[in-house]
């Protein structure tokens, strides 16, 4: 009895595993949904933006897009396993776009061309063109655009008795770095005398990582890469780098800016009240609002700039891209996807939920700026002083080395040493990419 | 005994052991003859030159420094703390069931979590460490895993604290395998605790030592969570041992070709050492 009740366990086991191994391969490798119209993959930390653009695109062609969800940071390391084996897993590659360089020179990304006219490219912001051009090929479509934005906590200012009148402030005329770091100091005195309280002053949202962090040597004429885009020897080791690096890792030693914290947690220290200014992306207005607060607990800035480099300031760009797995057995259908999504409707479904900036100025619209008022800013910001990042096939490399550099010297590194030892393992990167 | 019965008993053993085998062969010796194969791979060809990238790397000659200076440390650590933790709850004593519980508790606990409440407790910023330093001895709050002189320590006190009881339950094992008349006759022979321990346990657990070392050695050469999940091989690369910076050239870098090559030296690393544990165990033998 025993035995064969063991037995029928075992038998319905398998049973089940066949079945549902015959179901997952038939849609998996076919591409095709129950219904019979195909499925296409993507991976993604957009949730509801990308799935009411996806639903939207179904009823209209009767193509699935089946979305896999997974945290921002996780996407990057996912992809590179997944595509390294040169699986079909996901049919359309959303990529951060300064990877898109090196994920075509690993073979990971279709062309575009046949998906998008000349006209209907020409329409996106020309760095983003760039960003998602190799080699004179296009090959991932920008779904939107991104940019830096100073937020401050109207609250704790008011608590601290100090009184800014940020609605002076234009692009023209920001406030400077030094201005704010001495509001910074004031109200941190005046509401945290004895640190007893964990409150910070100003908090970076992309702490460490060189899409916000660069800009501040950029800010004052540094550059990323050589023009050639072959070297960082003479770059980021400028006096222009090391004027930047020194300010800040001045500020973290005094408390103004954090140590050993991490980006995620800066956004929730501005959520929780325990920093006074947040120096985060346009975007970031509907995080604030998803996490309960209102425009009467948090106001906005243009990015300040520098004492005497005031017309140098560079304000963040780009964002997420999309392309064609270079894999996918959809390819065709992928393509029409990226294009809809990028330039068609879905763009316009999912830039408001996202609270994105659109991938064009001629996209900005009423509608985008009444959902999330701070693309005012974004708007021009990307036509006045957005700075690419450096544009090359070692971007992860490159990027991780930077990010270390920076996390390092807000630990008190010496900066010499640290950008020594920086430039050595990107130049190294370069030039195996140039071999 | 008909010949096929008795070549059915013989069978039988290797047919069990199959699984097994079949589960090593696929998740063990497959990838790592995979892994050398790709670290003698350039560009998709047959090459020596991702050794030769790798080794004129400084960040890899760094990592491996990283990893040998964590290792002569952690590792002897590890056993002499394991071999006196097995030695304090080897007594029969009453309650000493809890105490082995408390000290086997840390292994049971996934290495993020316990790299989370680490990082959490050694936080710069209001962590509990530096809460107890500034309160109770006026010190300045230390760095801990955003200082470069002390990240891999903390990493070497985070490992030790969890590695600890999986090691000392080996050790408890070969001390209940010593027969307690052994120690009867040295107590009768007048022998004290420190002569006790020197000339009888730490003979008679010997073979447990050399399996303590060879699979302690290998799990702390290849140990990878702590800063991944932490340190990021940070601050100032002072924790970027090789098992990291393989990952890193892997996933991060889509290079699996160096993340092999890096690999296969880490393969080689433990293999040497692993030898000469055996060789100094073998001749003092």
């Amino acid at each position: 009895m025993k035995r064969r009740m063991i037995a029928m366990l075992v038998g319905m086991s398998l049973a089940s595993a066949v079945l549902t191994g015959c179901g997952g391969k038939e849609e998996s490798q076919e591409g095709q949904s129950v219904e019979g119209g195909k499925t296409l993959k993507i991976l993604t930390h957009y949730d509801a933006a990308f799935a009411e653009a996806a639903k939207k695109y179904e009823e209209e062609t009767g193509v699935h897009v089946e979305i896999e969800q997974t945290a921002y940071e996780n996407i990057g390391d996912t992809l590179e396993v997944v595509l390294s084996s040169g699986s079909d897993e996901y049919d359309l590659i959303m990529a951060d776009g300064p990877n898109t360089s090196a994920y075509v020179s690993r073979g990971y990304l279709e062309p575009l061309t046949t998906y998008f006219t000349e006209e209907e490219k020409k329409c996106f912001s020309p760095e983003l063109l760039k960003q998602g051009t190799v080699n004179g090929e296009f090959y991932a479509a920008p779904l939107g655009d991104s940019s830096t934005v100073l937020y401050y906590n109207k609250n704790l200012l008011k608590e601290a008795g100090v009184e800014v009148d940020f609605s002076q402030y234009t692009g023209e005329n920001r406030i400077t770095w030094e201005e704010l770091t001495k509001i910074a100091r004031e109200a941190v005195e005046a509401l945290d005398p004895d640190g007893s309280k964990g409150l910070y002053g100003i908090e970076i949202g992309q702490v460490s990582s060189v899409y916000q962090m660069n800009l501040l040597a950029n800010s004052m004429g540094g550059k990323n890469i050589s023009d050639d885009g072959k070297t960082v020897k003479g770059v980021i080791d400028s006096a222009q780098w090391k004027e930047a690096i020194t300010w800040y890792q001045g500020l973290v030693e005094e408390g103004i800016f954090s140590r050993g914290v991490s980006g995620l947690e800066t956004y929730n220290n501005f959520y929780a009240g325990k920093c006074i200014f947040e120096w985060m992306t346009a975007d970031s207005y509907t995080f604030c609002l998803d996490a309960d607060l209102t425009e009467d607990d948090f106001g906005w800035t243009y990015q300040p700039c520098f004492e005497g480099h005031e017309s140098e300031v560079a304000t963040g760009c780009g964002n997420w891209a999309l392309g064609v797995s270079a894999f996918s057995k959809n390819k065709e259908e992928a393509g029409k996807f990226v294009n809809y999504m990028t330039y068609g409707e879905g763009n316009d479904i999912f830039l408001p939920i996202s609270g994105m900036g659109p991938n064009a100025a001629e996209r900005y619209s009423d509608e985008l700026t009444k959902k999330n008022p701070v693309l005012e800013i974004a708007k021009y910001e990307a036509e006045h002083t957005a700075c690419v990042r450096a544009v090359t096939p070692a971007f992860n490399e490159y990027s991780a080395a930077l990010s270390t550099m920076w996390e390092d010297v807000r630990n008190g590194a010496n900066i010499d040493d640290a950008l020594g030892s920086t430039v050595d393992q990107i130049d190294s990167a370069l030039g195996e990419y140039n071999e | 005994m008909t010949a096929q019965l008795k070549w059915r008993k013989q069978a039988l053993p290797y047919c069990l052991l199959l699984p097994a085998l079949g589960f090593v062969l696929i998740f063990k010796i497959y990838p790592l003859f995979y892994c050398f194969i790709q670290g003698f791979h350039y560009k998709g060809n047959w090459s020596l030159r991702t050794f030769e990238i790798l080794f004129s790397n400084k960040a890899f000659w760094h990592s491996l420094w990283v990893t040998v200076k964590m290792n002569i440390v952690m590792t002897p650590l590890q056993i002499v703390l394991s071999f006196f933790m097995a030695l304090l709850v080897n007594k029969t004593v009453k309650g000493v069931g809890t105490f082995r519980s408390l000290y086997y508790l840390p292994v049971t606990i996934s290495m993020p979590v316990a790299a989370i409440c680490w990082s959490l407790m050694l936080s710069v910023n209001n962590g509990l460490a530096n809460s107890f330093i500034k309160s109770l001895f006026g010190m300045e709050a230390q760095g801990f895993f955003t200082d470069a002189n002390q990240a891999l320590w903390c990493i070497v006190a985070l490992s030790t604290w969890k590695g600890c009881g999986y090691w000392m339950m080996f050790y408890l094992a070969g001390l209940k395998g010593i027969d307690t008349s052994v120690y009867e006759a040295a107590k009768i022979d007048g022998a004290n605790a420190l002569q006790t321990l020197w000339n009888i346990t730490i003979p008679l657990v010997k073979k447990t030592t050399l399996f303590v070392m060879v699979a302690d050695t290998s799990i702390n050469i290849l140990l990878f969570a702590p800063t991944q999940l932490i340190t990021s091989g940070g601050p100032s690369d002072s924790t970027n041992v090789l098992m990291y910076e393989a990952y890193k050239q892997a996933f991060k870098y889509g290079s699996y070709e160096k993340g092999a090559a890096t690999t296969c030296v880490l393969v080689v690393l433990i293999l040497i050492i692993v030898f000469f544990q055996f060789k100094l165990t073998n001749q003092e033998e």
